[in-house]
């Protein structure tokens, strides 16, 4: 058989193969590359969307298997790729960042920082390039989850603004601007001029994935940056109580009213388990998250135990998805991860209205 | 019961309602074009083409200056509005509205996009 009639089988065998999320088979969704035929061993990439794709191992397990059934084929070697791809627009801020992930609750003390950070790191530890934007101002918690000291961060030409960088990852939080321990006392318009700052001068670099925290409530830091910021998603923490779920639906009400796709709901604190057993202890009720999710038809994306490691690893500056990944958190988070990455990947791929965000009509006449 | 006219308050109280849950499922421009000197064109996401006169956009302007966030009432009067008023340029606010800064020097009006579907084929206003 010929290296010519090879190929063909290959791809043949590889157009069976589906990506579970898309729909599509991956020759047809492009990410079959560099294939190379040598006698009768076969190599291949599959370069998937993210390098957080939650699929990763089964797709890459399928193509070996299907391929390697094939006659005439002595060995495939299948490598796994991924080139983010980034949510379009055309607005004239953030354009080397290729997706912004707002994380958002109505309610205050559901752990939106810890999710923030956490989600970050996982992001980061699959590979992506990854930048961390403290939207509290008034009470930014980033710089100290991340262990990153309060030091004014260094400044450029034409009041370009260069991030903290920590575990790979830049950094630009509101904490970075006064002295350590100081509040800072602002007025409501001020927030949107430090926002815009944020989004028009840091010096970012090329990012797979900005991650967004933003304050509780529905005020001017939100209202800002969905006017400004071309968000590719958001993402809704609450805890599984009622009341917490209450604002947690304005959080999403919230995304709906401005169009932001609402990427899902992170259900924090779903239970409380010890390091001795596995048992969990549902503290604060069960089900909340998954019922808000019914609600408004959107994806669980994830359910996070709350485990005294986390509380430590917070404090300390070094996140528990970096220190313990292993761990019930660090798993959920890394689990977190994929799903945000899978979403972001989904809608890219289902959006057939594109709305034209950096929109501009000077009328004549 | 008596049925009572609503108030100012409680009709724009509805209507604000109505508003919030038009937006959710609201159709997006996919093309903003002028069509001559005082009218608007959009063509919307579901294949809807509306056309508005620009004065009315501006006579309808939703924010706190034309319309008194407490009570409803508009503050703009018949015949405040000149036959002159023209956009000076139009602009996206976000994924959800659009924005426009007019000659008269007005500019904080964020229409949302079901906002501007519920404009079309509002009359055009008399000339004063």
């Amino acid at each position: 058989m010929s290296e010519q009639d090879i190929q063909t089988r290959v791809m043949q065998a590889l157009k069976t193969v589906n990506d579970p999320d898309l729909h599509k088979n991956i020759v047809d969704l492009g990410f079959v590359k560099n294939m190379k035929i040598d006698g009768g061993n076969v190599s291949f990439d599959v370069e998937l969307t993210t390098p957080a794709c939650p699929v990763k191992e089964q797709l890459k397990n399928e193509c070996q298997e299907k391929v390697s059934a094939l006659e005439g084929v002595n060995s495939v070697t299948v490598n796994m790729t991924a080139a983010v791809r980034a949510t379009e627009h055309t607005q004239p801020v953030l354009t080397t960042v290729k997706n912004i992930i707002a994380v958002a609750s109505g309610k205050g003390g559901v752990g939106k920082s810890t999710v923030t950070t956490n989600l970050a790191c996982a992001l980061a530890l699959t590979g992506a390039k990854v930048g961390v934007m403290d939207g509290d101002i008034y009470g930014p918690s980033i710089p100290k989850m991340l262990g990153i000291p309060i030091s004014p961060p260094r400044g450029g030409e034409n009041n370009k603004i260069f991030p903290h960088e920590k575990h790979g990852m830049k950094v630009i939080s509101a904490g970075f601007l006064t002295e350590e321990g100081q509040p800072l006392m602002l007025r409501g318009p001020m927030l949107g001029g430090i926002i815009q700052q944020f989004l028009q001068n840091v010096e970012w670099g090329e990012l797979d994935y900005l991650v967004i925290d933003l304050p509780p409530g529905t005020g001017d830091v939100q209202l800002t940056l969905t006017q400004r910021a071309p968000l590719s998603g958001g993402v809704i923490v609450t805890t599984p109580q009622d009341i917490s779920l209450i604002d947690a639906e304005k959080g999403v009400k919230m995304f709906q009213q401005v169009k932001v796709p609402v990427l899902g709901v992170v259900e924090n604190m779903s239970w409380f388990q010890t390091e001795e057993s596995d048992k969990k202890y549902f503290i604060f009720g069960q089900g909340g998250g998954q019922k808000l999710a019914n609600q408004f038809n959107v994806p669980l994306l994830g359910q996070v135990p709350i485990i005294p490691k986390i509380v430590e690893a917070g404090d300390s500056g070094q996140p528990i998805t970096l220190t313990d990944p292993d761990s019930p958190a660090g798993l959920a988070y890394r689990k977190l991860a994929e799903q945000v990455a899978a979403q972001i990947s989904i809608n890219q791929f289902n959006k057939e209205d594109k709305i034209d965000s950096g929109f501009e009509l000077a009328w004549e006449g | 019961m008596e049925n009572k006219e609503p108030t100012p308050v409680e009709q724009r109280y509805q209507e604000k309602k109505e508003l919030r849950q038009d937006q959710e499922n609201a159709p997006a421009p996919s093309k903003v074009r002028q069509i001559d000197g005082q009218t608007l064109g959009i063509t919307w996401t579901d294949g809807v083409d509306s056309t508005y006169q620009v004065r009315m956009l501006r006579e309808s302007c939703p924010c706190a200056h034309c319309i008194d966030e407490w009570s409803g009432e508009k503050r703009i009067k018949p015949g405040d509005i000149p036959e002159s008023i023209r956009p000076l340029k139009i602009k996206a606010v976000g994924l959800y509205a659009l924005q426009f800064d007019w000659n008269d020097g007005h500019s904080t009006g964020i229409y949302p996009h079901a906002l501007l579907r519920k404009l079309d084929g509002k009359p055009p206003l008399e000339i004063p």
